[in-house]
């Protein structure tokens, strides 16, 4: 009798946990409000595909420190990557279209599907593009000390067409968004360099700050607090900070101003459009922060709040980039 | 050198706060919990308390990150030492000896070797950090791709003192591993191989269920092959030994220590490059060589020692350039990032109380890892007193909850058990699995900075510039030295027999 | 199906080698390198598959690596043989209780796949009983007190501190969904 009642216990314990541990799975689709604004009631998991520390992660961490302010919702930052960003996708597929699971992503998820040919009627048009946060310009960097040698942008590509192929341009990798704009700046300009990947901004940074490579095609927040330069920065006005630094346009390659990486939100489609537009409320308020400013600023990023088919349409143009310099490249069958 | 002292000084006064001590405590503690956990590498424990550090003010953040980081690299070792599963990556090193010794009773020999080791060689990479973070960090940016490849070659080379006996053994282990790790998207530029179409292939094979499966799951398979009921490790030795004990390590904590601290300030070689080199030094350096890999004491000084010091290595780029070396230093960057910090040369001069702030709580880490560490000894060497039958189901559970960790889904726990099984067969057949990890973990840094130094100097790169060559000739001299030495000594004694 | 193709090379191997009686206490040790060298001679192969990107200047593709370490395993599987063609390596180990193995790897793979099914909590029980009862655990206190406390521990620790998304599975959720 005894021994049955411990386990009735037990197993009545055991259920409970199973029943404690349903709540934090978001496998009830939550009754979507017709009418009214959304109020959520449990945390909101946004997903990211860059680990903790990379682009991304850090905009998304201070976007909702700062979406706090606005809201009484809980968000988690969650890391999944691999698969060239596509784990992170996937995860947010698998899990249910309520508004609790946010995909903060970044063109290089864009040209992730592109460029392994992933189906584009599951790992695009399956999101709803909510908005567009933040729009970080190309930038070609040098050594301050080059500069303060006389070198310029004119002097880079000068230089380029004397070596004949052998300047050394360090990119994250090579078929990614930097070698693209590399590439642009090259034809642009009538040189050939090298390429060559060093991984991430910071350690491309590195490279050029040792020598190994000549330039660095990045964006403006890889030289800023280190021993580097910005020549050439993609931006319709010179930007605060980097005042010394000529845009594109002032150089003569009004064609090469607008060339950006960006990021920002998606959701699963058929979330629920009172939620859309309860998340684009609160990236409205971000955007008119002024920590998200700062911040911002700091890094030579232009903030932006841009929505729905206004941002499906960059989606679809840098789905159009991605593959014409795939194929020229001949890394697209 | 009184700038910074009394910036140090300036530093502590900062620590001895309430609030910081107890931040410095609870990310200590929080750190070796985790990190003993196999799975949940120092930069997921870090990455977990991240949230919590943007509310407070900077320097308390990175006091608690810090922490965290200095912790959770020590916590790897536990389960390394106790249950030959290494919590982390470079802790891997420390099971080579740390398990036997376990295993043949001098448990608590092993916690305390390790947790002295893996504190002093903490206050080593400290130290060095402080003194010469300028200089080094302007050192570590003349390494170009030539080096690091050199460097890895360097790495590749101690698997030739890894398998004793078995030397030809251990070489197939190690191109093995090189096979595998290039195993899904390489990394020049994305190109697909060998995922025969499988998405989940795409990042290849992670190194942490790798390493679960191989060194824990392989042990495990092979022990329940040769099970009998109520079998128990030897008779157990939990005291951990007294303090002069620990001076017949020193030199191997010492050496290790600033060794470690050397090759973590590279960035992205990071922990598990310098305890593999470290331990391969200290067992040419060592009088009783034959003892590594049965259970050597200097075995484990050397692999926590360096294992630890170079996370002060690592600290060494993020600070001084703002590149970080580790995915941990990654997480720390983030922290300061997020409150409008930019690490760099101008850190140093404008947030002077920051820097030397986070120098000072470093130290404090190192104290609090000693004093949790010291009491925490006394409770996890009892897990070796558990019956077989109730530790080796846990180990399992253990294991695969840990790799399901490493991205939350069952692909790193399928790595895991496949390694397992990997892990047995080698096992059994006298295959030794350390050089798979080697290779693993070398792989990605060999090709990448190959193929770099190819495309920025052609194969002029490899024997101009100087360093390089250095570099590669002792490489070379690593593996030759030995065979000679062997042939000279054994020619001495024939010719004594004549 | 590449794992098929490789338990027909181990086979073919190991046909090849029965007649000679020199490397017969080596057998297992043969056909670990085998294995090996059959997945170097794989990628070797597949890496003619890769496309060539057209970049100016790499000396290097995709393939170079692969097919480097492939040149380095033929000698070093060479000189893994020498020592047993000698007959100086130390034979294969006799096998032991290979029951114990097969039946809690078994167990184990299916506990995986239950998890998508009854969820990790239930699966990590049943294969922690099994797992107890095959290591001759005939305790019921422990049997039951073991796979209780594993999950309420799992579930504190995992889930909750560390946010784990442990699998529910599909039956509880249909249940208290």
């Amino acid at each position: 009798m005894k021994r049955a009642l411990v386990l009735l216990l037990l197993v009545s314990l055991t259920v409970g946990v199973f029943a404690g541990g349903q709540q934090e799975q978001p496998a009830e689709a939550a009754p979507a409000a017709a009418e009214g604004p959304w109020v959520p009631t449990r945390p909101i998991t946004i997903i990211t595909h860059v680990g903790p520390g990379g682009g991304m992660d850090v905009a998304t961490r201070l976007f909702v420190d700062i979406a706090r302010e606005f809201t009484d919702a809980t968000f988690v930052v969650e890391n999944i990557t691999g698969g060239g960003t596509i784990n992170a996708s996937r995860a947010v597929l698998d899990r249910p279209a309520d508004g609790y699971t946010i995909f903060g992503m970044a063109m290089s998820n864009v040209n992730s599907v592109v460029a392994n040919e992933f189906d584009r009627g599951t790992f695009i048009d399956g999101y709803h593009w909510i908005a567009k946060i933040q729009r970080d310009p190309a930038a070609v960097i040098i050594r301050k000390s080059d500069r303060d040698a006389g070198m310029d942008f004119d002097g880079i590509i000068e230089d380029a067409r004397r070596r004949g192929g052998r300047q050394v341009w360090a990119v994250p990798v090579l078929g990614g968004n930097k070698h693209f704009e590399a590439l642009m700046i090259w034809q642009a300009t009538g040189v050939e360099a090298t390429a060559t990947p060093f991984e991430s901004g910071p350690l491309g940074a590195a490279a050029v700050l040792g020598g190994a490579a000549d330039v660095q095609m990045g964006n403006p927040f890889n030289a800023a607090g280190r021993d580097l330069w910005v020549a050439a920065i993609a931006s319709p006005e010179r930007m605060d900070g980097f005042e010394d630094s000529p845009t594109f346009a002032e150089l003569g390659f009004p064609e090469l101003n607008d060339e950006h990486i960006w990021r920002g939100f998606a959701v699963k489609q058929g979330t629920p459009r009172a939620m859309i537009e309860w998340f684009q409320g609160i990236v409205s308020q971000v955007h008119q922060h002024p920590r998200w400013r700062a911040f911002n600023a700091e890094n030579a990023i232009m903030p932006r709040a841009v929505f729905d088919d206004d941002f499906r349409k960059i989606v679809d143009s840098t789905m159009e980039k991605t593959e014409f310099w795939l194929r020229e490249l001949g890394m697209l069958d | 050198m009184i700038d910074i002292l009394v910036n140090l000084g300036g530093g502590f006064e900062i620590m001895f706060t309430p609030m910081a001590i107890l931040l410095c405590l609870l990310g200590v503690f929080a750190g070796i919990t985790f990190g003993a956990i196999p799975g949940i590498s120092p930069s997921m424990a870090v990455a977990l308390l991240l949230p919590m550090t943007f509310r407070l003010e900077p320097i308390l953040g990175m006091v608690l990150l810090l922490g965290a980081y200095k912790g959770a690299n020590y916590g790897g070792s536990v389960s390394a030492v106790l249950i030959n599963t290494p919590g982390t990556p470079s802790a891997a090193v420390t099971a080579f000896d740390g398990y036997p010794m376990a295993k043949s009773g001098r448990v608590g020999e092993a916690m305390g070797v390790s947790l002295y080791a893996s504190v002093i060689g903490g206050i080593i990479g400290t130290v060095v950090l402080i003194l010469f973070a300028a200089p080094l960090a302007r050192v570590a940016l003349r390494f170009w791709p030539s080096e690091y490849f050199a460097l890895t070659v360097l790495g590749l080379t101690t698997v030739a003192t890894m398998g004793g006996k078995h030397w030809q053994k251990a070489l197939v282990a190690v191109v093995f591993g090189l096979l595998l790790n290039t195993v899904g998207m390489e990394p020049f530029a994305g190109t697909r191989r060998f995922t025969f179409g499988e998405v989940r292939l795409f990042e290849g094979f992670s190194i942490v269920p790798a390493i679960i499966g191989l060194f824990a799951l392989g042990e495990l398979f092979y022990n329940l092959e040769h099970y009998s009921k109520g079998e128990k490790f030897d008779k157990l030795a939990y005291k951990l030994p007294k303090l002069s004990y620990y001076l017949t390590v020193w030199k191997n904590i010492t050496r290790a220590g600033i060794l470690g601290t050397i090759i973590g300030i590279f960035p992205g070689a990071g922990g598990t490059i310098a305890a593999f080199i470290s331990y391969d030094v200290e067992k040419r350096f060592s009088k009783k060589p034959d003892e590594f890999g049965k259970g050597s004491p200097e075995g484990v000084a050397a692999a926590e020692s360096s294992n630890s010091s170079s996370a002060g290595g690592a600290l060494v780029p993020l600070l001084a350039l703002g590149i970080p070396g580790s995915a941990t230093a990654a997480v720390l960057l983030s922290s300061l990032l997020v409150h409008g910090l930019n690490p760099g040369p101008e850190m140093f001069v404008d947030e002077p109380e920051l820097v030397y702030g986070m120098f000072a709580s470093m130290f404090m880490a190192n104290a609090f890892i000693l004093v949790v560490g010291l009491l925490g000894a006394q409770l996890f060497v009892r897990v070796t007193d558990l019956s077989k039958k109730l530790l080796y189901p846990l180990i399992f559970v253990f294991a695969i909850v840990g790799s399901y960790a490493v991205t939350n889904s069952m692909y790193p726990v399928v790595v895991c058990l496949a390694f397992g099984v990997v892990g047995w067969i080698f096992r059994r057949y006298g295959f030794p699995t350390a050089p798979i990890v080697l290779g693993i973990v070398l792989g990605r840094l060999a090709e990448m900075s190959f193929r770099q130094a190819l495309m920025i100097g052609g194969i002029e790169s490899f024997y101009q510039r100087p360093l390089t060559l250095i570099m590669l000739l002792t490489a070379i001299a690593a593996v030759v030295y030995p065979i000679v030495k062997k042939r000279i000594t054994g020619r001495a004694a024939i010719g004594r027999e004549d | 199906m590449q794992l098929v193709f490789l338990i027909v090379a181990l086979a073919v191997v190991w046909v090849l080698i029965r007649p000679f009686k020199r490397l017969r206490p080596y057998t297992g040790q043969v056909l670990v390198l085998a294995g090996v060298f059959w997945i170097g001679l794989l990628f070797f192969i597949v890496s003619y598959s890769f496309p060539t990107p057209r970049f100016a200047a790499v000396a290097t593709s995709a393939a170079t690596i692969p097919r480097f370490w492939f040149y380095v395993l033929i000698p070093v599987t060479i000189l893994a043989l020498i020592p047993m063609l000698k007959g100086e390596e130390v034979p294969d180990p006799k096998w032991g209780s290979l029951w114990r193995v097969a039946i809690v790897f078994g167990v184990l793979v299916a506990s995986l796949f239950a998890f998508r099914y009854i969820g990790y909590y239930l699966s990590s029980a049943i294969f922690l009983v099994v797992m107890m009862w095959v290591l001759e655990s005939r305790n019921r206190i422990e049997l039951i007190a073991v796979p209780v406390g594993w999950v309420i521990f799992s579930h504190f620790f995992f889930a909750r501190l560390l946010y784990v998304r442990l699998p529910i599975g599909t039956l509880f959720a249909g249940l208290f969904g």
